[in-house]
Formats: C-alpha cells, sequence, structure tokens
C-alpha cells in the first residue's frame, strides 16, 4: 500500500467541497423558488376557491387558521331562468374575521370601494414575505365577485436535507477511499453507519420534496418530480465526477485521460439530457399518482399494488405474474423459434448443390425489409375469423373456422406466427454469416476421419457458430421482451388481455387510463426484470468467451 | 442571408478568419436568420389587443372556422385574432401545462369530455356571468347542458358528434323503427343470401354499445353522482340483447373491425351499420345509402339513445380579456358563422337557425343527425370518466364475444375500476 501524496489527499477533499457547495448552493435555490412559488400558487388557488365558495370559504379558511386574512363578494343564480347555470350577482362582501357583520351589510359603501380595488386580479409578496392574492371580475352592468386572500410567510420546506445527503454521499466515498488505502484503519464502521444513514436520507428526501398542505394535501406539481430527479442525478453523478475528476482510481494523479473525457462531453451531456433525465424522470414518477400534470407523492403503493397484484388472484390476465409468466413463454417460444428456423434455413442455404441461392436468399430477408406495422396488420386480417386467409386454408383441409382472438392459446399461437415471421431472417442472416467463416477444411478433415453429418454438425458448426449465435439470440430475446407492435396490433390482448406482454400493459395503464404513476412503476419493474437478464446473460457469454 | 453577404463579414474579422471561425459564423448567422423568419408571423401593434385561439381543425373544417375570424376581426378593426391550430395528439398536454403557466390560449377548442378536468382544475372561466339567454337560446339546449360541469357552464357549443344508423338503399328500402323490426328485415335478408350479414359496429367499444345501454332504461352513471350504475340488470339485458343478435340471429358479423365494415358496406353485403358522421368520408364515391337515427328497442319501448359528443369553445380562466374573447366565442358560435363551418367545413353545427335553412331542410343526411342529438345522452364530461373505458371495454368483450355471463362481467368491470380509482 502507498501511501498518500499531500497532492492526492487534497484533490478529494477540494471535490467534496466544491461538490457539497454546489450542491447545497442548487438546491437551496431550488428550495426558495419552490417555497415561493408553493406560497404564490397556494395564495391564488385560495383566493380562486374563495370564488367558487363565498361565505362558507371564508369561514372555512378562518376556521382552519391557514389565511391572516379572507374576504368574498357572491352571487346567486337569477330567479326563475330556464338555465340553472346563467349568474346574476347580489353584492355581499366577508372581510377580517372581526369583520364579519360589518361586511354583511351590502350597501356600505367603504366595503365597495374596497371590493372595487380587488375585482382586478393580483398577487403580491408583501414586505414580510406573506402573501396577498385577490381573484375577481368586473362585468358588464356593474357586475362582479371577488375574493381576497392573505397568507402568512411560508415555511421554508426541504432546506438543508438535499446539500447533506450529498455532502454525507461524498464523504462516504472519501472514507471509503481511506478505508482503501489502509485496511486496518478504524474507518470501516462510520462508512458502514454514514451508507445507512445515506440510505436513510435517500428516502425521506422525495417526502420532504412532497410538502404542500394548504388545499389539496400532498399535491405536488410536475416541478417536483423534475425536483427529485434532480436529486437523483446528484447522487448518482456527485461521486461519478469525484472519481473521474480526481483520477483516484489511478493512485494519486489526476485522470490521465482529461482530454478523452472533454471530447466526448458534449455527447455525454447529451446522452444526459435525452436518456438519464427522463429515465430518472420515470422512476421519481414511479412513486406517484400521477395523470396530465396532477401529481401526487404515493412512495412505494403503486410497487406494492403491482407485485401484491392488489386483490387479484395470481392467475387472473391483469395480474403482473400472470402477464409476466406470458411474457417469458413469449419471449421463449419467439427465440425458439427465430433461431431453430433462422439456423435452419442458413444451413439449407448453405448447401452446396443447392440452385438459385442468391433467389431464395432475397427472399428470405423480404420479411424483415417490411415495416413491421405492415406486417402486423396484414397477419392480423389472415386471422379474421370469416375472412381471413388462415381460416380459407384450414377450410381446404376441412378444419372448421377459428376464433382465432378468442381464446388464450390460438391468439397467443397468432401472435407468435406473427412474430416468427418477421424475426427468423435476422438469425438467418447472421448464422449465415457465421456458417462462412467456419473454414471448409475442417470439414474435409472430419469426412475423412468418417465422421457423420450429424457429428459435423455437433462437434464442428455448434461450437464455432456459438460465439457469433449468443450475442444475437441475447439481442433478440431483448427485443422481443419488449416487443411492442404485434402483441398491441395483432391480438391487441384479446381474449381479456390474456395475451398482453408486460410492455403492452404498461401502454395500457398509461395511456388507455391515465394512470402515469402506475405505468411508470410497471416500466421500473420491466427495467430491472432486463437489467437481471443483462447481468445473467453477460455472465453466461462471458463464460463463452473464457 | 445569401452566401456572399457571409463571406464578406467574415472577412472582415481578418485575425480570426480560420475555417472554423468562419463556419462558426456562417452558422451563427443562419440559425440568427432562421430564428428571424420564425418569428415572422403578424403580431398586434400596441393599439391593437390580441386574442389567441388554439384549435385542432385541419383543411376544409379550418378554413370555414378562420373564415368565421377574419368576419369577426372585419368589425372589430381594432382586435387581431391569432388562430393557431395546434395538433390534436398535443392537444390536451398543451393545455394542461400552458394555461396553469399563463402561456395558453385566449380561448380554445375541444371535445367536451375533458371539460370537467380542466374545470376541476380551475383553467376554464364559467360562463354564467357572461352569457345570456338569448346567447344560450341560438343551441340546441343538449348540446349547451353538455358543456355544464358542477352547475357551471364552461363553454359554448360549436359543433356535435353522435352515432346514427347507415342503412344500405338497395337492401333496405326504408329504415327500421324499432329492434324487432330491423331484426326481420336483417334475417329475411340472411336468409335470401347468407353472405349479407344484418348489422355491425364495434361490440366491443362503450362508445358503440351506449345505444342499446341507454335503450334499455342503462345509464352509465347514477343520477348527478359519481357512482356507476353499470352493474345493473338493465346494463345486463343490453349485452344479453347485443349477444342474442350476435350469436342466436347470426345477423352481426362475429369479427368486425372498422375496415371490414367499411367493405361490406360498400359491397351491398352489410345491410346496417352503427356509425358517426366520420363514417360518410368512408364511403366516398360510394351511392344508395341513407342515415337515420337509431330504432326504439322493442323490448322497451325507449329509443336507443348514442352518447352525444359536443365541441365547444371554452374560455381561459387567466385571460386578461375575457369580455373581448367571450364576444369571439359569441361571434364563432353564431349563426352566419355556424353557417359556414356547416357548408364550408361539413360540420354538424351546434345551432338551431342553421337546420331551419331550406337547403339544410333538404339534405337528409344532416338531419338525420339533428333529428338523433335529440335522442342523446350527453357523454359524461367527469374526469372519472376516462378510467371506465378500458375495463367496460374487457367486459363488452367477454360478454359478447367471448361468451362470458354479461352481470358478472359487469360486476368485474365496476369492480376493476373501483379498484383502479378508489
Amino acid at each position: 500500500m502507498k501511501s498518500a501524496s499531500p497532492f492526492g489527499f487534497l484533490g478529494p477533499v477540494l471535490a467534496t467541497i466544491v461538490a457539497v457547495a454546489l450542491g447545497t448552493f442548487v438546491f437551496h435555490r431550488y428550495a426558495a423558488e419552490r417555497a415561493d412559488s408553493i406560497g404564490r400558487a397556494r395564495a391564488e388557488q385560495a383566493a380562486r376557491w374563495l370564488l367558487t365558495h363565498g361565505p362558507t370559504g371564508v369561514e372555512d379558511l378562518r376556521r382552519s387558521g391557514t389565511v391572516r386574512l379572507a374576504g368574498v363578494a357572491f352571487d346567486a343564480p337569477p330567479a326563475g331562468s330556464r338555465y340553472p347555470y346563467l349568474r346574476r350577482p347580489i353584492w355581499l362582501a366577508h372581510t377580517e374575521p372581526g369583520k364579519v357583520e360589518a361586511a354583511l351589510s351590502r350597501d356600505d359603501p367603504a366595503e365597495k370601494a374596497a371590493a372595487d380595488a380587488l375585482v382586478q386580479d393580483e398577487l403580491v409578496r408583501l414586505p414580510d414575505g406573506g402573501y396577498r392574492a385577490a381573484a375577481g371580475e368586473r362585468l358588464g352592468g356593474g357586475e362582479r365577485r371577488a375574493a381576497v386572500v392573505e397568507l402568512a410567510p411560508p415555511q421554508r420546506v426541504l432546506v438543508p436535507w438535499p446539500g447533506l445527503s450529498m455532502a454525507m454521499l461524498a464523504a462516504l466515498v472519501f472514507w471509503w477511499d481511506l478505508a482503501r488505502r489502509n485496511p486496518a484503519s478504524r474507518s470501516r464502521p462510520v462508512v458502514g453507519a454514514l451508507t445507512v444513514s445515506v440510505g436513510v436520507l435517500g428516502l425521506l428526501a422525495p417526502r420532504l420534496l412532497a410538502v404542500d398542505r394548504l388545499e389539496v394535501p400532498a399535491s405536488v406539481g410536475s416541478a417536483d418530480v423534475t425536483g427529485a430527479a434532480m436529486l437523483l442525478a446528484g447522487v448518482v453523478l456527485a461521486p461519478l465526477a469525484l472519481v473521474v475528476g480526481t483520477g483516484w482510481r489511478h493512485g494519486s494523479r489526476p485522470s490521465p485521460h482529461r482530454v478523452a473525457y472533454a471530447y466526448i462531453g458534449p455527447a455525454l451531456l447529451g446522452l444526459g439530457v435525452l436518456v438519464l433525465v427522463p429515465f430518472l424522470y420515470g422512476v421519481a414518477l414511479a412513486f406517484t399518482r400521477a395523470s396530465h400534470g396532477e401529481v401526487v407523492f404515493v412512495g412505494l403503493s403503486n410497487f406494492v399494488d403491482i407485485l401484491s397484484s392488489a386483490g387479484r388472484s395470481l392467475t387472473e390476465p391483469l395480474s403482473f405474474y400472470f402477464t409476466l409468466v406470458v411474457t417469458l413463454l413469449w419471449t421463449l417460444a419467439n427465440v425458439v423459434l427465430h433461431t431453430g428456423i433462422g439456423l435452419g434455413l442458413a444451413l439449407l442455404l448453405k448447401e452446396p448443390t443447392l440452385r438459385f441461392k442468391g433467389v431464395y436468399r432475397v427472399l428470405l430477408i423480404v420479411p424483415w425489409a417490411v415495416p413491421s406495422y405492415i406486417t402486423a396488420l396484414v397477419w392480423k386480417g389472415m386471422f379474421n375469423q370469416q375472412y381471413g386467409l388462415v381460416n380459407h386454408l384450414l377450410a381446404g383441409v376441412g378444419v372448421a373456422p377459428v376464433a382465432w382472438f378468442s381464446e388464450f392459446w390460438t391468439a397467443f399461437t397468432a401472435n407468435v406466427v406473427t412474430n416468427t415471421w418477421l424475426g427468423f431472417p435476422f438469425m438467418m442472416v447472421v448464422s449465415l454469416g457465421a456458417l462462412q467463416s467456419i473454414p471448409a477444411d475442417l470439414y474435409e478433415a472430419a469426412a475423412v476421419d468418417g465422421a457423420s453429418k450429424w457429428q459435423k454438425f455437433r462437434h464442428i458448426t455448434m461450437p464455432l457458430l456459438r460465439p457469433a449465435l449468443v450475442p444475437a439470440i441475447i439481442l433478440g430475446s431483448v427485443w422481443t421482451f419488449n416487443m411492442f407492435n404485434i402483441i398491441y396490433l395483432v391480438s391487441g390482448g384479446q381474449p381479456n388481455h390474456g395475451t398482453d406482454i408486460l410492455i403492452t400493459q404498461a401502454y395500457r395503464f398509461a395511456f388507455e387510463q391515465d394512470r402515469y404513476g402506475y405505468a411508470a412503476a410497471y416500466s421500473v419493474l420491466i427495467f430491472f426484470i432486463l437489467v437481471i437478464w443483462s447481468f445473467f446473460t453477460q455472465r453466461f457469454t462471458r463464460s463463452e468467451e473464457a | 442571408m445569401n452566401r456572399a453577404g457571409r463571406r464578406g463579414l467574415s472577412a472582415s474579422f481578418e485575425p480570426w478568419s480560420s475555417a472554423g471561425v468562419r463556419r462558426l459564423l456562417a452558422g451563427l448567422l443562419l440559425v440568427v436568420s432562421a430564428s428571424l423568419f420564425a418569428c415572422d408571423t403578424p403580431r398586434a401593434t400596441p393599439d391593437e389587443e390580441e386574442i389567441v385561439l388554439w384549435h385542432a381543425y385541419r383543411g376544409d373544417e379550418r378554413a370555414a372556422l378562420e373564415a368565421g375570424v377574419a368576419a369577426f376581426e372585419a368589425r372589430h378593426p381594432k382586435v387581431r385574432v391569432r388562430a393557431l391550430a395546434v395538433p390534436y395528439d398535443a392537444f390536451v398536454d398543451k393545455v394542461s401545462l400552458a394555461v396553469p403557466k399563463g402561456n395558453g390560449p385566449d380561448v380554445f377548442i375541444f371535445g367536451h369530455d375533458r371539460l370537467g378536468d380542466w374545470a376541476q382544475r380551475g383553467l376554464l372561466e364559467p360562463l354564467g356571468f357572461l352569457a345570456d339567454e338569448s346567447v344560450l337560446d341560438r343551441h340546441p339546449r343538449e348540446t349547451v347542458d353538455a358543456l355544464v360541469y358542477g352547475n357551471e357552464l364552461y363553454g359554448l357549443p360549436l359543433a356535435f358528434k353522435c352515432l346514427a344508423l347507415y342503412y344500405d338503399k338497395a337492401l333496405v328500402p326504408a329504415p327500421p323503427a324499432t329492434t324487432d323490426e330491423l331484426e326481420q328485415v336483417a334475417r329475411a335478408l340472411r336468409s335470401r343470401n347468407p353472405a349479407v350479414w344484418g348489422i355491425a359496429w364495434e361490440l366491443e367499444s362503450l362508445y358503440f354499445h351506449a345505444p342499446w345501454l341507454h335503450g334499455f332504461g342503462g345509464a352509465v352513471y347514477r343520477d348527478d353522482a359519481d357512482t356507476l350504475a353499470l352493474d345493473t340488470p338493465e346494463a345486463a339485458r343490453s349485452l344479453a340483447f347485443v349477444r342474442a343478435w350476435r350469436d342466436d340471429a347470426r345477423i352481426i358479423p362475429p369479427e368486425v373491425t372498422s375496415a371490414l365494415t367499411t367493405a361490406l358496406f360498400r359491397r351491398h353485403e352489410l345491410a346496417f351499420v352503427v356509425s358517426g358522421p366520420w363514417f360518410r368520408a368512408e364511403l366516398s364515391g360510394h351511392d344508395g345509402w341513407g342515415v337515420a337515427p337509431l330504432p326504439v328497442v322493442s323490448a322497451t319501448g325507449q329509443p336507443a339513445r348514442p352518447f352525444l359528443g359536443v365541441e365547444g369553445l371554452f374560455l381561459n380562466r387567466r385571460s386578461p380579456r375575457k369580455r373581448l374573447a367571450f364576444d369571439l366565442m359569441v361571434a364563432l358560435t353564431g349563426d352566419e358563422a355556424a353557417r359556414t363551418r356547416f357548408t364550408g367545413g361539413g360540420q354538424l353545427v351546434a345551432n338551431q337557425v342553421v337546420y331551419e335553412d331550406a337547403a339544410v331542410r333538404a339534405d337528409a343526411f344532416s338531419q338525420a343527425f339533428r333529428a338523433q342529438a335529440a335522442r342523446t345522452v350527453a357523454l359524461s364530461n367527469r374526469p372519472h370518466m376516462r378510467r371506465i373505458w378500458t375495463p367496460v371495454k374487457d367486459a363488452l368483450s367477454a360478454a359478447i364475444v367471448h361468451g362470458a355471463e354479461p352481470a358478472g362481467a359487469l360486476k368485474t368491470a365496476v369492480e376493476e375500476i373501483a379498484r383502479v380509482d378508489p
């Protein structure tokens, strides 16, 4: 273990300080802005709310103690109108709690003047930090209604936590580095404790971000989701920046690749903006109930709902596990068929005695060249019960017409057939390429040794194909797992969502039922499944290479 | 900005005139000139007032709307109206996000089914103070009532849509008045030629099932409450009725898609289609069809009532010039503008006077839909409504197509909706 040079020690400390200062500054700015926007929105909403709730609303606000002052001018529907929603106002005003009675005298000139002043919408920040909002209308013929509200200064929400948690995270990395340099150090338990507290803070942070309790409890705007996404991004990127910026991992010197990092910087930034931020936004959304701009933080309840399949039995089509099993089955069936057919055709096309190989090859690649939407719609038409080609052909051999999308297995088969049609050319092309690269002398040598066709395939073709085929199969499995088009367009999930896979189900939750939070949670789970799968396959390919 | 101009400019910065800098300057100039062009839309001068109007119309409908806007501008020389076509797919999100931030339009046009959502979130100005009876009397009452949420009026109706009965005049001389009559006609046609089908609509869609649901005395919601009325015996009977037509009478083709429906109808192999005004576009170049109001359900004696959808003009609650914007709304829904939208835009306008014109009286198509509009149930505009389409679709699919028991399927749907929206 080499001793750390003073520069190497100073680098991380400086970087930590900068990261903490920056993080704290950014989040303080954010917190102040957010507190201000909450205050403004509350005042404005309270005034708007008063406009529709009138005197009882003033009473409610007074009793709840959330406002310092509230007043309203109100109206009543005209008698005998054919349209009960037409309004003719009568003048009626309330002001401060003590002056309610005085204000009730409708013709009080002072009261009228005050109300005149607030007929215009206004929203001001008072010198003491409170807010005063007025909402109102002056219409033709002296008609009007108005409401005014004054709020106490808002409490600063979420002030120290994000900065603090980032500081702790940076400290954690720092201590971890010290511990790594000096294994005998006693700092290890400290590192453990810090890890736990950072975790706890991470859990608390979204809750602190969602403080808003005046009219709609726990309702947070999309700004909060962005805030949470920023927090997550900070937590992910700060230690990364430390490691990259100070070059810890290379001993005490800064990274020698800094120029390279500078070059890829713009691309990285673009990737961050276009991929990482939406991704983290999606993750943050998974902890909310969201529909069209209205967002309510609900913690883990989406995940709990999905994973406990919320009151559904596990074998019901809308339960997560049923859909997961269908998805896995779908992936397995497709990958097996794609590989089997693709490899079989490739072997046939390699047959030296075969003529017009070029023609076959082009024809077999055609399904791949046609856009998958079109193929899917064509196949859906072919599976039509009365007019579809498939049932016509079946009728030719004496089979009664099948209602393909009425039963699970027939609908599933229709999907698989369509996707196999789309998928095998890729596997065929990959196999063909790999087959070309197998040296012919191996086969000649095997022939000299008297090997049978099967033995040649088993001991020469298969082992030499594997390095090319395994990555293709892994790729194919991921594609198939999320193959939205075919499922959505061919069976459309019929019957009763039985043939839906995870991704089409997530789509339905989001865009057919407006459950964006729930759909986001679904997508996060899909992501985790694919992460696990890719870990698994990475190991597999690594052992393959070894 | 031409090429020579760019070259001249960069040449004047002699010390920096490396290729890279020159290219950078050229790019910058390009961006600046492009943004100048992008901003080159007419803006209101200081002594003019500007009203921004968002709509999702295209083609003829857009031209007809803009003609109405131009007429308004001609009468108000100091007012400019900027009519912006916003893509339909992005409309809801744009309004939901822009209006609360104060960037929204003063007036916008959209279907009334989103109204409850927007009203609840305070995006819309109630029109109770602005409108009066003379304004509302111009419109069919049901189209005005569709724009009411929580006893507040939030819009003025421009146009309406509903389903009606299309029939093939070669197969059916006169449209049937009752469902029994319709079934008889269809059965007779089928027995004469098995290739001919009786009637088709999107069996699994609540929108298309609604006429029968209401005809059997059912409803989506119990009166004035957020509780669902879908798990009632009436609703179950309407499902059983459709299933009987499909499986016992065999007058409905078992697997219906909209493309197939059009193809069969054009080939004279389908006697009736339940569809909306948009179906006319599918029949261009095809003659010998008519439209009539949907028949009376024989089992109950009540007419089959489809959903009524109303395209409304809504007023932004944050608009700084509501009175003027409301004047524009009144003008655009007025008789003259409605006539233009009817003749030029082909819209089924929500205006009574237009349908009294001699020329329009002779137009069987619009008269049939106008008559049907009087026998409709307004599509609910509460936010909750959006959550029920998929579960009910599943119930219809299960009960009508896949042979499940109707009452049970509806009960499942109601439970499912409750689970989604506690």
